[in-house]
């Protein structure tokens, strides 16, 4: 687990790593001593506290009963649950630098930039950029690789220059929102998360309108399904730049992230 | 998404935001046993659940 990495910026912030599964102990041992895990892997045979914390995995095959669904809790320092993060399904779980990321957001530090508590995200591995009508638009991912059915994080940042705006959802008529979509061979996306935009109003709408200005950021979760040696995953980024007066035609820009596919087989 | 099986609301299931994470004791990779709680120390933390080390 990449976690080992970013361990010793989380306790430097001051936040404790426990990991918690099925295996039994010599599991973890071995699973430790290949991988230079030190926290704590805590080891729940059987699945009674899985059971008890109402986190089995009841959709796990039968030969796999016991699982938990993978997931993080975040506590504060009086051990009061302060942010959950699951996926759906018994085969999706969060790639390492996904976690990563989940981590060091929800301790409360900016994902992207190292701080003075020295906790960063991963940085990114994989970025394309291209710009368009006054908007640069980045893509990248915090890791090179894949595992099939690891969730993974897509960010997608537009930089957009001043005097300039993008429409959020929902769009006044005959204008486009901002939007991101994934192409590639056994691709799944979930929707992407934005940040709330702000009201604004435009000559000639009559309703204030929901937009971006400056720069925006948004993450969206996919894995893949099947193992390739290499992969493309396309983005497909789609706007409409707009000043206080005139708009540039709806823009769509493609972004390329190859991904290089790894075989479930832990390393 | 993609899928055939219903979604699942985890907001509804396990430990609630906001309420105190339940005591857990189990051995570690050591065959320590380790209270979560105890362990932390007052300190923030992070309990992750995977699905295991073996496959």
């Amino acid at each position: 687990m990449e976690l080992q990495a970013g361990l010793a910026a989380l306790e430097r912030a001051g936040v404790s790593v426990f990991a918690i599964s099925y295996d039994p102990v010599a599991a973890l041992t071995d699973f430790a001593t290949r991988l230079g895990i030190t926290y704590p892997l805590l080891s729940d045979e059987g699945g009674r506290s899985i059971r008890s914390l109402g986190l089995l995995n009841e959709q796990a095959p039968a030969h796999r009963l016991g699982i938990a669904h993978p997931g993080t809790f975040t506590l504060d320092e009086a051990g009061r649950v302060i942010e959950k993060h699951f996926v759906q399904g018994h085969r999706v779980r969060p790639a390492p630098a996904a976690m990563l990321e989940r981590l060091v957001e929800s301790a409360g530090v900016p994902a992207s930039a190292p701080t003075s508590a020295g906790v960063s995200s991963a940085p990114p591995a994989l970025v394309a950029e291209a710009e368009r009508d006054g908007v640069r638009v980045t893509a990248w991912l915090g890791q090179a690789t894949y595992r099939p059915w690891q969730q993974l994080r897509l960010h997608v940042s537009l930089a957009i220059a001043s005097q300039l705006h993008v429409y959020a959802e929902p769009a006044p008529e005959g204008l486009s929102a901002l939007s991101v979509s994934v192409a590639g061979v056994d691709i799944e996306s979930a929707a992407t998360v934005w940040p709330t935009p702000h009201a604004t109003n435009v000559e000639g709408i009559a309703q204030p309108c929901a937009v971006y200005e400056g720069c925006v950021e948004g993450v969206m979760p996919f894995h893949v399904t099947q193992l390739h040696p290499t992969l493309e995953v396309e983005v497909v980024v789609r706007f409409q730049a707009c000043a206080a007066t005139l708009c540039y035609p709806p823009a769509t820009v493609r972004l390329l992230l190859p991904l290089t596919g790894l075989d479930l087989v832990r390393e | 998404m993609a899928s055939s099986t219903p979604e699942i609301d985890f907001d509804m299931i396990g430990p609630r935001t906001g309420e105190r994470f339940p005591d857990v004791q189990l051995p570690d990779q050591y065959g320590e046993v380790i209270d979560l709680h105890m362990a932390r120390a007052g300190r923030r933390a992070m309990v992750v659940f995977f699905r295991s080390a073996v496959w």
